[in-house]
């Protein structure tokens, strides 16, 4: 079975849905992320970081491990990228489980 | 001495009585420690960690976040702390002081989170950091609680392998 080709004219408005990756000149509804960045101590345990992410985010483990291994190895690691509100409370966990967590504004 | 084993979707936890008066008193004194400036304004190294930085590149955003969070971080903190060391008084029963007790997994996620309340709260009292433990003379005070945090993070970590070792 062919598909009808639709010209541009054609096709049925939508309402627009924001893709998180526009860019600002695509679209001006977009509110940048913020991101969660986790950094390195020398108390937290690996394993305890691990768990925390896993708990916090509901990473897998793999995931959690490979962000884990970043925090270890670079002293740092963007662990999410969310809008405002969401990223505090996030951090505001972390903080909760021990973590040095901070916020900041995806540039 | 301190051990543990698997009990069903727990683990059993058994402590002989002085390590439960030292992990008592450890979070009952820190308990106490962080009541005594949850509301005002202090320069502690352990207060601080515990209710650390939010944004390290925007000193308004910062003062803001921490603030707002700060209350909420040191009382949970204070909860947890006075709650496990009540606990484990409560759960030692034997006249001997000897504790056997099994944990579920949110009592042992618990005693995990306290466990590195404890930790930090040495770590931050010594100024403990990755290359310490080579400077240490075996005359430095410091050494002992290095000991400790360190016999504090095999039972934390056993703890972990038990409550996060499989999926």
């Amino acid at each position: 079975m062919t598909l009808p080709s639709l010209s541009r004219q054609d096709a049925p408005v939508l309402d627009p849905v924001l893709d998180p990756f526009t860019s600002t000149e695509e679209s001006t509804h977009e509110v940048p992320p913020w991101l969660v960045v986790v950094w390195d101590d020398p108390v937290n345990l690996m394993t305890y970081v691990t768990m925390v992410l896993r708990r916090v985010f509901g990473y897998s483990r793999a995931h959690a491990e490979q962000l884990m291994l970043r925090v270890h190895n670079e002293g740092r690691a963007v662990v999410a990228a969310e809008p405002r509100e969401q990223a505090e409370l996030h951090v505001a966990q972390l903080h909760g489980y021990g973590l040095q967590a901070t916020l900041e504004r995806d540039s | 001495m301190a051990s543990l084993r698997p009990d069903g979707d727990g683990v059993r936890l058994m402590l002989d009585a002085q390590e439960v008066e030292v992990l008592a008193s450890l979070a009952q004194g820190l308990a106490q420690r962080v009541a005594a400036v949850q509301h005002g304004v202090t320069d502690d190294p352990v207060i601080d960690r515990f209710a650390p930085t939010v944004s390290r590149g925007d000193r308004d955003l910062d003062g803001e976040l921490r603030a707002m969070l700060r209350g909420d971080l040191l009382s949970t903190r204070e909860a947890r702390l006075s709650a496990f060391a009540d606990d484990l008084r409560a759960w030692q029963g034997d006249p001997s002081g000897r504790l056997d007790h099994r944990l579920d997994p949110d009592a042992a996620m618990r005693a995990i989170e306290v466990l590195n309340d404890l930790r930090i709260a040495l770590a931050s009292t010594i100024g403990f950091d990755e290359d310490l433990r080579q400077r240490l003379e075996d005359s430095d005070p410091r050494k002992d609680a290095v000991q400790l945090m360190d016999a504090l993070a095999w039972l934390q970590g056993s703890l972990i392998e038990f409550l996060d070792g499989d999926d």
